[in-house]
């Protein structure tokens, strides 16, 4: 079966840069050799801890960014270079919603040309009338009044921008939507209204998220597969109930852990990491995950875990399992 | 974590902080906006106090109010703030300042941002010694060097040497906590102390301040966004919104029996890792913007419960019972939980 975006094998690598000649000076290892699907109507969360590339997969995903190595595929086709007119209709069907909500919406331009600059760059629509109409019938589904169209950015809470930003990303009837902490900046009892009005999109209109997230709580209520990953390497992946409730990697558990639980009775195991992530740009040998692994040994210092596959649907890389 | 037994610690000596009737406004294009209204609570020694609620809600600028460290912009309008017997808020500039550090410190969220990037941290942490101190180098120096070695630091005499950008986000928090502790005060303001940080890092975070407190004796006052972080680890917690406390419980009570109708809508607006996938239960509305806070409760445009007592008459902080007190017409209950 073809999956709606497949990411094969990608690599991104940003080059230091230093000396009066911009000679080379070392690289950033990014992201290196990710692969996943995402089917049409699925969530797919990818979770790891700020720098393990999770954003950088998703500005690839979306074809903000070129990749060193590795393709992306819609529809089972390979999506080429994009540069100035798009005719593959890749950016309709591809559409983003970005963690800022201050900084994602331009303060200068009325909510209506916000949300109609899409239409109008794709041709959706022929008459300024039918754009029109079309953004207030969008903001309704987003749970904004029709009359906001007149009114610009400032004068909305976070959670009404970020409604505003997903009026946007819907404008142009996308299937696939990269959400890149989309409610991370949200205070609790309005992350919960866009986490709502999340799922009911995605339920209506049948669409696929790649939903980009530190916070293990929200993905856990929200995606239906998840990807953990670290040092720009996925090193779990699996269906969410699955890897929630029996991680294999030692990460990933910990990761797990980790998560404060607002229950002062739940009384979990905590496995507290030492030390902080290596730097990106001289990623350790061997397992990336050694130096802060407390299951490590000899030989996870030596050879790169390759990929073992318990089940159908589960992947990771690891020289021992959890259990 | 390791959990302190509050019932262990004598509720009968007098607590370490009170704070009564604290209010503060700032001025904006020649108004005056309440941000704090009639704040007041207690701190035992050794206690951990959570002032837990979402932005704005007043919670830093409380915590500011007490270090005396309001921006110009702000104006206290009254209250009283009592460290060991002491009123902080009366206290002269050059008094207030030599408490600072000596018996109250700070320690804030933007580690990336606390430290000034031009000096090295040692200087810093020198620096915040000779403030208070007529102390030889040598003695100011084995003091920095124990106080990074304190908080869990590798190679102190290193990390003396070394600018803030060289250490990664959750070193420079433990640099940060090194320095509230030089000068040994009884009571930490940590202000969202963690929220910058990785969740694996944070767990450091929390496990060092909680050894610490356990081992010094410290009386924390916690703020915080994030209602999960607070259960393993305060002791009591108080829920801001909209510039008062609404519900003050220990954590047991507050989270076996939540009773104002905002705190049950936190809980149930916030995904569970152990939960189920049935839709969240948000709170409609938003909270109303500074300055324009309705006569009666503050909560009621927001609440499922309201009445018209509620628009009228703005409801007190009283006492359920078991240090449980809740600022509600109609406390108690989660019926409403669901829906």
């Amino acid at each position: 079966m073809t999956a709606l975006v497949e990411a094969r094998g990608l690599v991104k690598h940003y080059p230091i840069r230093s000396g009066l000649f911009g000679r080379e000076a070392g690289r950033v290892h990014a992201v290196d050799g990710v692969s996943l699907r995402v089917e049409k109507g699925e969530t797919y969360a990818l979770v790891g801890e700020s720098g393990c590339g999770k954003s950088t997969t998703g500005r690839l995903l979306l074809k903000l960014e070129e990749p060193t190595a590795g393709e992306v595929l819609l529809d089972g086709k390979r999506v080429k270079r994009l540069r100035g007119k798009d005719n593959s209709g890749f950016r309709r069907r591809v559409q983003a919603v970005f963690q800022d909500p201050f900084s994602s919406l331009n303060p200068r331009l009325d909510v209506a040309t916000i949300v109609e600059e899409g239409m109008l760059i794709h041709g959706l629509y022929q008459r300024p009338g039918e754009r029109r109409e079309r953004a207030a019938e969008l903001l309704s589904l987003v749970g904004l009044s029709p009359d906001s169209l007149s009114r610009y950015p400032h004068e909305f809470s976070g959670g009404q921008r970020q409604r505003i930003g997903l009026a946007r990303a819907l404008s142009t009837g996308p299937e696939f939507i990269v959400a890149d902490e989309a409610v991370s900046a949200l205070d609790v009892s309005i992350q919960a209204q866009i986490i709502n009005l999340l799922e009911e999109l995605r339920d209506r209109l049948g669409l696929a998220y790649l939903f980009i997230a530190h916070d293990l709580a929200v993905v856990r209520h929200l995606s239906h597969r998840v990807g953990v990953m670290y040092l720009g390497v996925l090193v779990e992946e699996g269906p969410a109930e699955e890897v929630f409730t029996q991680p294999l990697h030692p990460y990933t558990e910990a990761l797990l852990s980790a998560i404060p639980d607002p229950d002062p009775k739940a009384g979990r195991k905590r496995i507290i990491l030492a030390g902080d992530v290596p730097r990106p740009d001289h990623p350790p040998p061997g397992c990336r995950f050694h130096t802060r692994c407390p299951r490590s040994r000899p030989a996870c210092r030596e050879g790169e875990p390759a990929v073992v596959k318990p089940s159908a649907n589960r992947m990771v890389r690891c020289h021992f399992l959890v259990n | 974590m390791p959990q302190t037994d509050y019932a262990t610690l004598t509720p009968s000596s007098p607590p370490r902080l009170r704070v009564e009737g604290l209010g503060v406004a700032f001025r904006v294009g020649g108004r005056e906006i309440p941000a704090v209204e009639d704040v007041g609570f207690t701190l035992a020694t050794g206690e951990t106090l959570a002032l837990v609620g979402e932005s704005g809600c007043g919670k830093s600028v409380t915590a500011l109010a007490l270090m005396r460290l309001l921006p110009p912009s702000a104006r206290l309008l009254g209250g009283i703030a009592e460290l060991s017997g002491v009123d902080l808020l009366g206290l002269p500039e050059k008094e207030m300042r030599r408490r600072r550090g000596q018996e109250l410190a700070m320690v804030f969220q933007e580690p990336m941002t606390s430290f000034d990037p031009v000096y090295r941290l040692g200087e810093q942490l020198l620096e915040a010694i000779y403030a208070h101190e007529d102390v030889s180098y040598p003695v100011a120096y084995n003091r920095v060097e124990e106080s990074l070695a304190a908080v869990g630091l590798p190679d102190p005499a290193g990390i003396i040497r070394r600018y803030p950008h060289e250490l990664s986000g959750g070193m420079k928090q433990r640099a940060m906590i090194a320095m509230a502790l030089l000068e040994n005060p009884g009571l930490i303001l940590c202000d969202e102390p963690t929220t910058a940080l990785d969740v694996t890092i944070q767990a450091q975070i929390m496990e060092l301040l909680a050894r610490l407190r356990d081992e010094r004796g410290l009386s924390l006052l916690f703020i915080t966004h994030n209602l999960g972080l607070v259960a393993g680890f305060a002791h009591r917690v108080a829920v801001m919104y909209a510039g008062s406390i609404v519900e003050v419980a220990t954590v047991e009570d507050l989270y076996s029996q939540p009773s104002h109708p905002y705190t049950i809508g936190l809980f149930a607006s916030v995904p569970r890792l152990e939960g189920g996938k049935g839709r969240l239960v948000p709170i409609p509305g938003v909270v109303p913007p500074l300055g324009d806070f309705p006569p009666g409760c503050k909560f009621a445009n927001r609440c499922r419960r309201v009445a018209q007592l509620c628009r009228e008459k703005r409801p007190e902080l009283a006492d359920l019972g078991n240090t449980h007190a809740v600022a509600c017409h109609f406390p108690g209950g989660d019926d409403d939980r669901t829906g």
